[in-house]
């Protein structure tokens, strides 16, 4: 927005609706690419805002798209975040001037209650019929004009994954007066027959407009027939799984190697053009070297997102819920939280968050924290340099051991995930009622645009943190392995007389049992703030301490390789299975539970797993003969 | 027949039966909700008439997780739901007459 034209009015706009009504991507197409991202080590994470201008009025919008919610009466946290925002009651945000309530044209029967609840609050409403496309092409009949007189708000027509689908909601967004702004509204107290009668007038409603729903198409019927299967359900899933981990590592390949040979070349081309000295080890050693190894993980990150997506964007995940719930049940948690588990393999801070629509408060809990035991993607990057450092390319059939070994560890995480849930089922949670109550969304193909959105709304956020935490960690971490510099005649690298070399000799006393040599503690510390810091801070502790620098951001893999034993790698390994350093995973907690008592557990027991599990790993493999370089 | 104006003809009717006891592939009539006919329910079963389990609306039993028979699948008019066994077991109907032929 350009400061010096000043919208002539500001308006907050609340987009609301039940959980897979399409909201998402309306407010995708209504707000562009004018969305605040995310940014997670700060706070209000949820928030998903956007704006735009209305384009009669010159108003501008600020809209937030508020979670799913299938009533006023909320049974997750999720919903009484949406109950309060809607009523104007919540802490910090503007009470709404005008709520757009999105409703499935193709599920009117679930949709249409939620739109009169929000009618009787009395604020302005406008109803946006999505998916208006799907239910013309479909076949289901009704009258629009009935319906915008029955419920006694604009009905209007939108299709939100088509360009200008969103142009009528806009118009007539712009068109509502809005003048009196209300403020605060107390909750609706509606009884069990108040929400029967409420169900009443949806169903006289439809039969007003005669709405009609075509069959279900066959082909719909026979899919969820095979993907919810007692037998063929649960080997697709586990099928789409392991793909899922195979595509990460071998479709990344290509990508990866040239951000690689970029980043290289950019070291060597730095380092033949500026005179040797502090500023060329800065760029070379420091930025280069740190945020570069960094760097060349996007594409790993973005292919395990976008298979996240199109699970999510498909209607699959709920139904994969489903069919981990017994499994899920057996150490007391809901299929429900299989949704936030698997987004913590991309990041355990969206996961955490995304417990939120899990209604027991304990069995949140839990997931919560069990989130981190899954690999998150900053996990990833630590995890590719030391397979390929440690294990070979075998190829065993159609597989390969690095992913075999990938699929291992990730396996590792999830097993001792369901351990801790099952140790919290028989102690802190015992006697806990165990609820699923999912919807189970229409098969729908998955969008491009949301997906790019989605995907780009990854690729920010990823090169924010390496442009920023990550980036100005390594610099602090080059300062401190280069100075104070060696004293003259001293021999062995120069790292090893500098403050991270004090350090790092000083931590390995506590890391040395399980086989950690000084390099490896110097890079855990920066490795607090984002795990996959651990590598840039390798990437510049060993850029310092061998003397030829040339090309080290690539070259990282052979050199650990060469200068570290088997059992020190697996060791390493498994102590990024639980590894609880990261200091965002812990400030979120922090955060969703409201208590410093979870963050705090939390850290302390990953940390007695991590040294635990490398222990037995790093004495198992030297026992073997695995001990020497 | 409403449930909802005859609350005391939900135990005596000879053909009202638990939705959990229904086969996968049956077809049933929803009938009631827990005590919701008597004004009285627990969040659970208000949730369910939130998602449509009123008198009247038409339900099929879908799928079961096997072993163990739990949670369910059921699409109740246009929505297809997962539910565990105590969810499913509040929920009273009656057994259905053959669907009639979409037209």
């Amino acid at each position: 927005m350009n400061a010096a034209a000043e919208p002539a009015q500001v308006l907050s706009l609340s987009l609301i609706g039940i959980p897979n009504c399409g909201k998402t991507a309306l407010f995708n197409r209504l707000t562009g690419s004018r969305q605040k991202v995310a940014n997670y080590p700060g706070v209000t994470v949820e928030r998903k805002e956007g704006r735009f201008i209305g384009p009669a009025s010159g108003r501008l919008y600020r809209v937030l798209d508020l979670p799913g919610a299938y009533s006023l009466a909320p049974s997750s946290l999720d919903e009484a975040i949406a109950r309060d925002v809607v009523l104007g009651r919540h802490a910090s945000e503007l009470p709404p001037d005008l709520l757009v309530c999105v409703v499935d044209a193709t599920n009117l029967r679930l949709n249409l209650r939620l739109a009169l609840e929000l009618k009787r609050l009395g604020r302005p409403l406008i109803v946006a019929l999505n998916m208006s496309d799907v239910a013309q092409q479909r076949g289901y009949r009704f009258d629009r004009a009935a319906l915008e007189r029955e419920i006694g708000a604009p009905v209007i027509e939108t299709v939100a994954v088509r360009a200008g689908g969103e142009r009528a909601l806009v118009e007539a967004i712009d068109r509502q007066p809005l003048i009196e702004r209300i403020g605060r509204i107390d909750p609706p107290r509606a009884s069990i027959a108040d929400v029967e009668a409420t169900q009443r007038e949806v169903r006289r409603i439809l039969n007003i407009i005669g709405y009609r729903v075509p069959a279900r198409q066959a082909l719909l019927s026979h899919l969820d027939a095979v993907v919810l299967h007692p037998v063929a359900g649960p080997l697709l899933l586990a099928l789409v799984l392991f793909l899922m981990f195979q595509a990460v590592f071998s479709w990344a390949t290509l990508p990866m190697e040239a951000i690689k040979s970029g980043v290289a070349a950019l070291g060597g081309s730095l380092s033949v053009a500026m005179h040797p000295g502090p500023l060329r080890s800065l760029l070379t050693d420091g930025v280069i070297a740190g945020a570069g190894s960094v760097l060349v993980f996007l594409p790993q990150i973005l292919i395990l997102f976008l298979f996240i997506l199109v699970l999510e964007d498909s209607g699959y995940l709920p139904r994969a819920a489903y069919l981990l719930d017994r499994l899920m049940g057996k150490v007391g948690l809901s299929g429900r939280a299989f949704i936030p588990l698997l987004s913590s393999f991309a990041c355990a801070i969206p996961g955490i968050m995304a417990a939120r629509t899990i209604p027991s408060s304990r069995n949140r809990l839990a997931t919560i924290m069990i989130a981190p035991l899954m690999t998150c993607s900053a996990r990833l990057p630590v995890y590719a340099l030391l397979i390929a450092a440690f294990i070979p390319a075998t190829s065993l059939g159609i597989l390969n051991l690095q992913g075999l070994v990938l699929f291992a560890l990730y396996l590792t995480g999830v097993l001792a995930a369901m351990a801790v849930a099952f140790v919290l089922k028989r102690t802190v949670m015992r006697n806990e009622p165990r609820s699923l109550m999912l919807e189970l969304p229409e098969y729908r193909w998955p969008n491009l645009r949301n997906l790019t959105l989605g995907l780009w709304e990854r690729v920010k956020i990823f090169l924010n943190r390496v442009g920023t935490i990550i980036l100005s960690l390594t610099i602090v971490l080059w300062f401190l392995a280069s100075f104070p510099a060696p004293p003259s005649g001293a021999t062995g690298p120069p790292i090893q007389w500098s403050f991270a070399g004090l350090l790092g000799q000083a931590l390995q006393t506590l890391f040395a049992p399980i086989g950690f040599n000084w390099q490896i503690s110097v890079a855990l510390v920066p490795g607090l703030a984002a795990r996959e810091v651990a590598v840039g801070a390798l990437g510049t502790v060993y850029a310092m301490s061998t003397s030829s620098n040339a090309d080290v951001a690539g070259a990282l893999t052979p050199l650990i390789g060469g200068s570290w034993s088997l059992a020190t790698g697996l060791s390493l390994l498994a102590w990024y299975v639980f590894a609880p350093q990261c200091l965002s995973t812990l400030a979120v907690v922090k955060r969703e539970t409201n208590s410093w008592r979870y963050p705090l557990v939390m850290a302390a027991y990953l940390f007695a797993m991590a040294y635990a599990a490398s222990f037995v790993t790093y004495r198992l493999t030297v026992a073997l003969g695995a001990g020497h370089v | 027949m409403d449930a909802f104006a005859t609350p005391e003809g939900l135990a005596l009717a000879p053909g009202f039966t638990s939705l959990s006891v229904l086969s996968p592939g049956t077809a049933a009539v929803v009938r009631g909700v827990g005590g919701a006919h008597l004004g009285c329910a627990s969040p659970l079963e208000r949730r369910l008439v939130e998602l449509g389990f009123v008198s009247g609306e038409r339900i099929e039993v879908l799928t079961q997780a096997r072993p163990g028979g739990d949670p369910f699948v059921v699409r109740i008019a246009d929505t297809t739901l997962a539910l565990r066994r105590r969810e499913v077991e509040t929920v009273w109907v009656e057994l259905a007459p053959p669907a009639p032929p979409h037209p």
